[in-house]
C-alpha cells in the first residue's frame, strides 16, 4: 500500500545564496496510513519546518513531497501556494503549541472552522457532540481567553479532527502544559488518531509522547 | 552609542516601510502646522504694513461733527488732568505707556481718559493737482507715539507706494517744494502723510480744522491678544468683539474702535483665523496619527523590550530607550516637516492670494521652528509615553508584578513562529508592568488608563462637549472661538464615540451572518477598539471636516453665483477714469437709443462710525429687481448689505437717523463726497452736511459675499441731496455692439475700461476659487494625514493578529479568502467611519454657514447639501479604510520589512 506521506530527497533551508542555511537536507521518509510518528530532535533541528512542509505551508527547495488520499496522489513540490492551501484544508489537521485558537471566534466556531472551509456545515452537530464528549459542553459559546491551557488544547485537537483528515500534524502540543494536562492531551490525540485511522505526526521533545508513537524520526542538530 | 538606541535605530533600518510611513505621517503633521503659521504670518504682516501709518498704533478714534482744534485741546486738557495733574511742560509718551500715572481722583465723565495712552489730532482731506486727487493726512507725529521713521519735519512727506515716488524725490505741491522722506504701503491710494500744520496749509484749511482724534486705549485683553497673535497670526480675530457698552462714553465725542473704519483689516484677520482653525484641525489629526505611530512601534518592539528586560535592562532604561527611538524618528520627521511646510506654504500662497492683492513673502521664524518641534518631537515623545501608559490596564498592573509576568513568560518559548506566538495580552501586560515599576510613570499611566480605558463611553466628556456646542453655537458673544470650539467639540465627540460604537457593533453583530468568515471579519474589525479608535477618530475628524468645508464652499459658490447673476445683469460694464458717467451715459443713450444704459457711483463714508461703501444709481423697478426687490426705491429708502445690518445691529424695516457722514480716507475715492461737497459749497467739513434729522429706512437686505466693506445702496438723488452732485464712475450697458462701442469710446471717453459680463463673472469665480484653495488644500492635507494614520493603525492591528492569520493560513484559509476577510474588516471600519463622519460633516457645514461666516464676515449662507460635497470625502474615507486594511503589512510587503 502506497504511503500517505512520501518525502524523497527533500531539502529546505533559509536565506539566499551564500547565506543559505539548510535545515532539512535530502530527507527521505514514507509514512503509511494509520501510522503515528514522533519527530524528535534538538531545537533548530527542523521539526516544525518538516511539519510545515508536509502541511504545504512552506514549499520544498528540492526533492519530492507527495501526499496520497482516496486513490489520488498530490505532488506538493509541484503545486502553487493556492493549490497547497486548498489541499491542506481538506487533508490536514494541525495542532500547535500556542495560539491554537482564533481569539475572536467562540469555542464552537473554532471547531466549526474546518467544516466551514470544507463546506461540511451539516456536521456542526457532530462538533457540538465532540465538544460535549470532551467536557467542554458548557463552553460552546465561550471565547478562548476564558479557557485554561489544557482546555484550549482539547478544543484545538477537536478542531484538527472534526473534518476527519487523513493527516494530523501536532507541533509540540503539550509543550505549554503541566504534566497532568500533557498526559490528558496526549491521550486524546493518540486515541482520536487511532479511532479515525489517520496518520499522526507529532513534533515533540517529550520522551513520553515519543514513546507512544509507532515510529520515531530523529532529526540531527 | 546607547545599546538600546542602537537597537532601535537598527530596528528602524530593518523596517523601512514602517519607519517611512511613520516619518511621513509626523512630517505631514508638522508641515501643516508650519505651512499654516507661515501663511498666516505672511498675510498678517502684509495686512499690518498696509495699515495707514497714522492709525498703526491706534485703537480708537474720537469724532464729533462740531469738533475743532479747540475741542481737541479741551479733550487733551482733561486727559492730562486725570493722568497727572502736576505735569507741566511737553508731553512725553513713556509715562503713559508705563502704566497708570498716579493721578488724583477725578470724578465725572472724563474718568475714562485714564485709559488713554496717547492721543493725536488728525486732519484729512483731498488735494486735487494736475488731474490727480491726493489723499492728504496730517497728524501730530511728535505728539503721540508715531510709528518709527514717521517723525516728520515741515514740508516732508511720507508717500503711499501707489504714487510711484522714491525717497528724496522732490514734489511740487501748491507751488512749494516738498521732499519724500519715506514710501509706505499704507492702503490709502495716492496718500500723502504730512505734519498736521502742513496738512492744513496744503488743504487750505483754517488752523482750527480737525477731522478726528486718534487714541490708544489700554485694552484689558491686550496681553491675551498679543499672545494669541504670537501663537498664530490671526488667532486673536476669534475673540469676541467688544460690545457697544464696552466703548467708553464721553460728552459730545463719539468713540469708535479703529477696526470699524478699517473693515478690510478685520476681514483679513477673520480669513486668517479660519485658516488657523483649519490648520489646528490638521494638527489635531496629525497628533492622533503620531500617537497611532507610537502604538504601532510599541506593538512591533514589545517582544524585544520584554526580552531586554528579561536580560537585565531596567524598566526606566527600556522606557527611556523607547522614547529616545521615537524622539529620533520625531526629530527627523520634524526637520522634514519644517522644510516641507515651508515649501507647502510657498506653494499655497502662490496658488491663492486668499483675497489679498499682493503676494506676501513667506519667512521662517523662531516661533515656527518652536511650534514644529513641539508638534513633531514633543508630541511624538508624549504619544510614545501615552502608548506605553495605555497598554497598561490598571487592574492587571496592580495585581501582577513584572517578575511574575516574566516567570509566566518564561514558559512561553519560541515567540514569533507559527503556532508558537505568545498570547498578545500577556506580553502587553508585561510591557505595561515594565512601565508600572516607575513611580511617576505609574501615576500618569493610571491617569491615562482612566481616561482612555475606564470611562466607557465617556459620557462626562460628551456632556461637556454638548454644553460647549450649545454655548458656542447659540451665544454670538463667544465669537469665532465659540463657533470653532463647537466644531472641535463635535469632532472630538464623534471621535470619542468610535470605541463605544465598535463595542456596540461587537455585541450586536456577535452572531450575525451565516458565513463564519464574514462573522470573523466583523469581529476582528470590532474587537480591538483600543488599537483603532485613535486612527478611526482622526479619519472621522478629517472626513467630517472635509465634508463640512466642501458643503460650505459649495453653498458659498451657489450663493455667490446667484449673487453674480443678479448683479451682473448688464452685458458690458464701463469703468471711467473720472466722475463723468452721467454725461457719457447721456451720450450713449443718444447714440444708441435701443440700448439699456445705467450709470453707477459710489463713495466711501462712515455711518455711525462704521466704514461703509455707499453705492447709488437710479433705482428703478428693473434695477431693484436685480436685488430681489419688487418696486422702485423711494426717497430715503436704502438697501443694506447683510454685514452692515449685523455691524449696526439693524434689521430690514428699521429706520435710522442719517447723521452727517464724515469723509473717510481709506479707499479709493474715499474722500470724494465730503471734499467735493466742501469744495463746491465752500463750507467747512464740519458744517458741510445738513443732518436734518431725516430717517433713512432699510427696506431690503442683500448678500455681500466677498465684500470687505459693508455696503449701503440708495437712489442717486437721495445721495445728491446729502452730498451734492458726486457724479458716476461706472456704467452698465446692454444691447450695444462691442466693436462699435469701443471705437466710439476712443473718441468720447478715452481711458475708459470696458469689461464684459462673462469676463467679470469668470474673474470673480476665479478669485473665489483662489480664495478657497488654501481651505481645500488644508482639508485634503488633514485627510491624507488621517489616511496614513489609519494605515498605521491597521498595520498595528494586523501585526497584533499576525499569529491569528498564520493560524488561519495553517488551517487552510486561501489567500483570496484572507483578502476577503481584510476587505470585510476594512469595509466595517470604513462604514463606522462614515457613519460618524456624515453627521459630523453636516454639523460642520451648518456651523460654517450659519455661525462662522456671519461672525467672521457678516454674511450667512444657505446650506446646500449637494451630493458631490459630501459623497467624495465619504467615498475617500471609506476607500481609505478598505485600502489600509488590504495593503500589505511589514513582512507581507515583499520582504520590504
Amino acid at each position: 500500500m502506497a504511503p500517505v506521506i512520501s518525502l524523497q530527497g527533500v531539502c529546505k533551508g533559509y536565506g539566499d545564496g551564500a547565506r543559505y542555511q539548510p535545515v532539512i537536507d535530502g530527507m527521505n521518509l514514507d509514512i503509511p496510513a494509520g501510522e503515528t510518528v514522533a519527530v524528535c530532535g534538538p531545537s533548530g533541528s527542523g521539526k516544525s519546518t518538516l511539519l510545515n512542509l508536509i502541511a504545504g505551508i512552506a514549499a520544498v527547495d528540492a526533492g519530492a513531497l507527495v501526499l496520497r488520499h482516496g486513490g489520488q496522489s498530490h505532488a506538493l513540490h509541484k503545486l502553487a501556494e493556492a493549490q497547497r492551501t486548498a489541499l491542506r484544508r481538506r487533508l490536514v489537521g494541525y495542532v500547535f503549541q500556542l495560539f491554537n485558537l482564533v481569539p475572536t471566534l467562540t469555542v464552537l466556531e473554532n471547531v466549526a472552522l474546518p467544516l466551514h472551509l470544507n463546506k461540511m456545515e451539516e456536521r456542526l452537530s457532530e462538533a457540538v457532540r465532540r465538544l460535549q464528549g470532551l467536557g467542554l459542553g458548557e463552553h460552546l459559546d465561550a471565547f478562548p481567553e476564558t479557557l485554561s491551557g489544557g482546555e484550549q488544547q482539547r478544543v484545538a485537537i477537536a478542531r484538527a479532527l472534526i473534518h476527519e483528515p487523513p493527516i494530523v500534524l501536532a507541533d509540540e502540543p503539550t509543550g505549554n502544559l503541566d504534566a497532568g494536562n500533557s498526559e490528558r492531551v496526549a491521550d486524546l490525540l493518540f486515541t482520536e488518531a487511532e479511532r479515525l485511522g489517520c496518520v499522526l505526526v507529532v513534533a515533540t521533545h517529550s520522551p513520553a509522547i515519543a514513546a507512544r508513537a509507532q515510529r520515531r524520526v530523529e532529526l540531527g542538530g | 552609542m546607547n545599546p538600546l538606541l542602537k537597537s532601535a535605530l537598527r530596528f528602524m533600518a530593518k523596517t523601512p516601510w514602517t519607519a517611512l510611513t511613520a516619518l511621513l505621517g509626523i512630517a505631514l503633521g508638522v508641515a501643516s502646522t508650519v505651512a499654516v503659521h507661515l501663511i498666516s504670518l505672511a498675510v498678517s504682516d502684509s495686512v499690518l504694513t498696509t495699515r495707514p501709518p497714522h492709525l498703526r498704533q491706534v485703537t480708537h478714534i474720537a469724532e464729533w461733527p462740531g469738533a475743532d482744534m479747540n475741542s481737541y485741546f479741551e479733550l487733551r486738557r482733561h486727559w492730562r488732568q486725570v493722568q497727572r495733574p502736576q505735569t507741566s511742560g511737553p508731553l512725553r509718551t513713556d509715562h503713559f505707556q508705563a502704566g497708570r500715572a498716579p493721578a488724583e481722583p477725578v470724578e465725572g465723565v472724563w474718568d475714562w481718559l485714564r485709559e488713554v495712552e496717547f492721543m493725536t489730532p488728525i486732519v484729512e482731506g483731498q488735494l486735487a493737482l494736475n488731474g490727480r486727487r491726493f489723499q492728504v493726512v496730517g497728524a501730530d507725529w511728535l505728539g503721540g507715539a508715531p510709528p518709527p521713521g514717521l517723525a516728520l519735519t515741515r514740508q516732508a512727506v511720507v508717500a503711499d507706494s501707489s504714487l510711484g515716488l522714491v525717497v528724496n524725490e522732490a514734489l511740487q505741491l501748491n507751488g512749494e517744494r516738498w521732499t519724500v522722506v519715506r514710501t509706505v504701503d499704507s492702503g490709502v491710494s495716492l496718500g500723502l502723510f504730512v505734519d498736521i500744520g502742513d496738512a492744513m496749509a496744503l488743504l487750505q484749511r483754517s488752523p482750527d480744522t480737525l477731522s478726528f482724534v486718534a487714541l490708544r486705549l489700554a485694552e484689558p485683553g491686550a496681553g491675551l491678544r498679543t499672545w494669541l497673535e504670537r501663537l498664530l497670526p490671526g488667532l486673536s480675530a476669534g475673540l469676541p468683539a467688544a460690545g457697544a457698552e464696552a466703548v467708553p462714553k464721553l460728552p459730545d465725542w463719539r468713540l469708535q474702535p479703529v477696526a470699524s473704519i478699517l473693515p478690510e483689516q478685520q476681514f483679513s484677520k477673520s480669513i486668517l483665523f479660519n485658516l488657523g482653525a483649519l490648520g489646528m484641525l490638521a494638527l489635531l489629526v496629525a497628533w492622533f496619527l503620531i500617537y497611532q505611530v507610537c502604538v504601532l512601534w510599541l506593538r512591533q518592539q514589545e517582544t524585544l523590550l520584554l526580552r531586554l528586560h528579561a536580560i537585565g535592562f531596567s524598566a526606566n532604561e527600556l522606557v527611556g530607550g523607547f522614547l529616545l527611538s521615537v524622539a529620533a524618528l520625531g526629530a527627523i520627521a520634524t526637520l522634514v516637516g519644517i522644510f516641507g511646510g515651508y515649501g507647502l506654504a510657498a506653494l499655497l500662497v502662490r496658488i491663492s492670494t486668499a483675497g489679498f492683492d499682493a503676494l506676501p513673502a513667506v519667512d521662517m521664524s523662531a516661533v515656527v521652528v518652536a511650534k514644529a518641534l513641539i508638534s513633531g518631537l514633543g508630541v511624538a515623545v508624549a504619544g510614545a509615553w501615552l502608548a506605553f501608559a495605555k497598554r497598561k490596564p490598571s487592574a492587571e498592573a496592580s495585581s501582577r508584578s513584572p517578575t511574575r509576568v516574566l516567570e509566566r513568560l518564561a514558559t512561553e518559548p519560541g515567540i514569533g513562529r507559527v503556532g508558537q506566538s505568545r498570547a498578545d495580552g500577556q506580553v502587553g501586560h508585561t510591557v505595561l508592568a515594565i512601565g508600572r515599576s516607575n513611580g511617576w510613570l505609574t501615576a500618569l499611566g493610571a491617569l491615562g488608563g482612566l481616561m482612555l480605558r475606564r470611562v466607557r463611553p465617556p459620557w462626562l466628556g460628551i456632556g461637556l462637549g454638548a454644553i460647549l456646542i450649545a454655548a458656542g453655537m447659540g451665544l454670538a458673544e463667544t465669537g469665532l472661538y465659540g463657533g470653532f470650539a463647537a466644531i472641535l467639540a463635535a469632532g472630538l465627540i464623534a471621535a470619542a464615540l468610535v470605541a463605544p460604537l465598535l463595542r456596540l457593533l461587537r455585541r450586536r453583530l456577535h452572531n450575525s451572518g451565516h458565513n463564519l468568515l464574514a462573522r470573523l471579519a466583523v469581529r476582528e474589525a470590532t474587537w480591538h477598539e483600543g488599537d483603532l479608535s485613535a486612527a478611526l477618530g482622526a479619519l472621522i475628524l478629517a472626513v467630517g471636516a472635509s465634508v463640512g468645508v466642501s458643503l460650505m464652499v459649495d453653498s458659498f459658490e451657489r450663493d455667490f453665483a446667484r449673487m453674480l447673476e443678479q448683479r451682473l445683469a448688464h452685458e458690458t460694464f464701463l469703468e471711467l477714469p473720472n466722475q463723468d458717467g452721467e454725461r457719457l451715459a447721456a451720450a450713449l443713450r443718444s447714440a444708441h437709443p435701443a440700448a439699456l444704459v445705467q450709470a453707477y457711483g459710489r463713495i466711501s463714508t462712515r455711518l455711525r462710525g462704521q466704514a461703509v461703501e455707499l453705492g447709488y444709481t437710479d433705482f428703478s423697478a428693473a434695477e431693484t429687481a436685480r436685488y430681489g426687490y419688487r418696486r422702485p426705491l423711494a426717497e430715503n429708502e436704502a438697501f443694506a448689505s447683510e454685514s452692515l445690518l449685523v455691524k449696526l445691529g439693524l434689521s430690514v424695516g428699521d429706520s435710522m437717523d442719517w447723521s452727517p457722514p464724515i469723509p473717510a480716507f481709506l479707499a479709493e475715492n474715499a474722500a470724494v463726497a465730503g471734499e467735493s461737497f466742501v469744495a463746491n459749497s465752500g463750507l467747512a467739513v464740519e458744517n458741510a452736511v445738513d443732518s436734518g434729522g431725516t430717517a433713512l429706512r432699510i427696506v431690503h437686505e442683500f448678500p455681500g459675499f466677498g465684500e470687505t466693506t459693508p455696503r449701503l445702496l440708495m437712489n442717486a438723488r437721495t445721495v445728491a441731496r446729502r452730498f451734492g452732485d458726486l457724479g458716476f464712475d461706472r456704467i452698465g450697458l446692454s444691447g450695444i455692439d462691442m466693436p462699435a462701442l469701443e471705437g466710439w469710446l476712443q473718441d468720447w471717453a478715452p481711458g475708459t475700461r470696458v469689461r464684459e459680463r462673462a469676463a467679470l463673472r469668470s474673474a470673480a469665480l476665479e478669485i473665489f476659487d483662489r480664495t478657497f484653495a488654501i481651505t481645500r488644500a488644508l482639508a485634503v492635507l488633514a485627510l491624507i494625514i488621517a489616511v496614513i494614520g489609519l494605515y498605521n493603525a491597521m498595520m498595528a492591528l494586523r501585526l497584533n493578529q499576525k499569529a491569528g492569520v498564520s493560524l488561519l493560513r495553517a488551517l487552510g484559509l486561501s489567500a483570496a479568502e484572507q483578502r476577503r476577510l481584510a476587505l470585510i474588516r476594512g469595509g466595517v471600519l470604513g462604514a463606522c467611519a462614515i457613519l460618524l463622519a456624515l453627521p459630523l460633516g453636516l454639523f460642520i457645514g451648518f456651523a460654517l454657514c450659519d455661525v462662522i461666516n456671519p461672525r467672521a464676515f457678516g454674511w450667512s449662507l444657505d446650506l446646500s447639501i449637494s451630493a458631490g460635497a459630501w459623497a467624495w470625502p465619504m467615498l475617500l474615507g471609506f476607500t481609505a479604510a478598505v485600502v489600509a486594511s488590504v495593503m500589505p503589512t511589514p513582512g507581507e510587503a515583499g520582504g520590504a520589512n
